[in-house]
């Protein structure tokens, strides 16, 4: 009995034997001499300086290290940064937390403010608000967090970058074009009304794409056999407006892509953000008198 | 005859100006700004459809359908979230999702161009109704694995093989132990 008891003692101990690392050695190992003489210590503790030891993504919406912005209006863009101080998260002055975003070809955007979210030990972590404009540029942009202690020791750290979106956006203040006055034959007649776009985004056109109108025909409402061809009608940006109808843009509703408007410049910003579209019919054809349309589906004004 | 001729007035309707305000589309790709991915990885990507959420009084305040449709790169990428999208007044939390995935067979320093369309029809009445629609356009570049990338598959692959090696030395040594008392008790019958 008591040689099964020692074999099965064995066995267990075999098993076990995998998951321990330690030996009697290491004892030994990690053994240190201690001082043979007495001696007199003097020691002056000086000020640590903060050190920043980590900055999350900055991220607005479902992708992380990417910004969407908001269409003609302020994105504020959250994210946190932790700062370690060895005199104690308490050293840390919070009214000197900021943050700020900056690309080589845009305006600077500061935080309105950074908030001490978290305190664990001797680190601290503050939530920054940023706020972004619909128009900031899409491109890579650096992130720039700082912070003082009490005594003005200084901390930064520039090393984090996010991506701000293309954010493709417009507005129209017209939902519909009109023409009055149509005889059969009349030729290079302008639409009542233009249509004024306003950049609600931060694409450029041309720079960022093309302008693009995808056309139908104007069907007639009563006798839809008749129509007016897309064809016939020219469409332009406000610079040439005065040419429209000889040097506009034909348009074509063969091309499913549709045609791209000549002169149409959309900036971003708070200025040169608004262009016009001009519209003639540059000749009627020989149809009935009734009312052509192109229906809901219409003409679609396309960003590229 | 040309009296007759001259009333043939074409009565293309007058359209009152009404303020619309389109939709608008975020994408975190560009020209410019490819995505790159490695052969054999998938990724979903999110555009984020808005509806004027500044809440302008230029506006139009209704909710806006839209239709999307992928024009190129069906042989990567696929729209997932669907080819509809009702966009509430002020809203900006719709997302068009698109799965992208890369053969374990593609060439590094190739390339993919993707395209897709997004469009809302007009609302006005009259001769010629405005919509407004938007090309969304980028290339996907075939890059090699990222160190980081191989280094995630590595831990996640040993992370599995100390878990197999962990169960079977578990196993086996349960087995032993079974079979030890069973013999023990054998011996102590016999």
């Amino acid at each position: 009995m008591k040689k099964e008891v020692v074999v099965l003692s064995v066995i267990l101990l075999t098993l076990v034997l995998p998951y321990a690392s330690a030996s009697i050695f290491d004892w030994f190992k990690n053994a240190r001499a201690s001082p043979s003489q007495q001696t007199d210590v003097s020691v002056t503790v000086g000020n640590s300086v903060p050190t920043i030891v980590s900055v999350s993504q900055v991220t607005r919406g479902l992708s992380v290290g990417q910004v969407n912005l908001v269409e003609s209006a302020v994105a504020n863009v959250l994210f946190n940064f932790t700062v370690q101080d060895n005199n104690g998260a308490g050293d840390i002055n919070d009214a000197t937390a900021k943050a700020r975003f900056t690309n080589a070809s845009e305006p600077i955007r500061d935080s309105t403010g950074c908030v001490p979210v978290l305190i664990v030990g001797n680190q601290k972590t503050y939530q920054c608000t940023v706020p972004m404009q619909y128009y900031d540029k899409h491109s890579s942009w650096g992130v720039n967090v700082s912070v003082k202690d009490s005594s003005g020791s200084y901390a930064t750290n520039l090393t984090r970058s996010f991506t701000v979106n293309a954010l493709q956006g417009f507005s129209m203040d017209v939902s519909a074009v009109s023409f009055s006055g149509l005889v059969p034959g009349a030729v290079n007649s302008l639409a009542n009304v233009n249509t004024t776009l306003n950049n609600t985004g931060n694409y450029v056109i041309p720079a960022d794409g093309p302008l693009r109108i995808i056309s139908v025909n104007l069907t007639g409402l009563t006798d839809a056999s008749q129509y007016i061809p897309a064809d016939n009608f020219r469409v332009v940006g406000s610079a040439g407006a005065s040419t429209v109808c000889t040097a506009g843009t034909v348009l074509d509703d063969a091309a499913t892509a549709g045609v791209s408007i000549a002169n149409f410049n959309l900036g971003r910003g708070v200025t040169g953000n608004t262009d016009k579209l001009v519209y003639c019919l540059t000749s009627v054809p020989l149809v009935s008198s009734q009312t052509y349309t192109t229906g809901a589906q219409g003409w679609v004004i396309t960003l590229q | 005859m040309k009296a007759k001729i001259m009333s043939l007035v074409l009565a293309i309707l007058l359209v009152g100006a009404v303020s619309v305000s389109a939709f608008g589309i975020s994408a975190p790709y560009w020209k410019q700004n490819p995505l790159k991915m490695y052969p054999g990885e998938e990724k979903d990507v999110f555009f984020n459809l808005q509806n004027c959420p500044s809440l302008l009084d230029s506006c139009n305040s209704g909710e806006i359908s839209a239709v999307a449709s992928l024009l190129e790169g069906s042989e990567i990428a696929r729209i997932t979230s669907g080819e509809s999208y009702s966009l509430p007044f002020g809203s900006s939390d719709t997302y068009l999702k698109m799965h992208i995935s890369i053969p374990s067979s593609a060439s590094i320093g190739g390339s993919y161009n993707v395209k897709f369309a997004i469009s809302s029809g007009g609302s006005g009445q009259g001769s010629v109704v405005l919509g407004t629609g938007y090309y969304v356009d980028f290339p996907v570049v075939v890059v090699e694995k990222t160190a980081e990338a191989v280094a995630a598959d590595t831990t996640a692959s040993s992370g599995s093989k100390v878990n197999s090696v962990t169960v079977i030395l578990f196993v086996m040594g349960f087995v032993v132990v079974v079979l030890l008392i069973y013999w023990m008790l054998k011996r102590r019958r016999g």
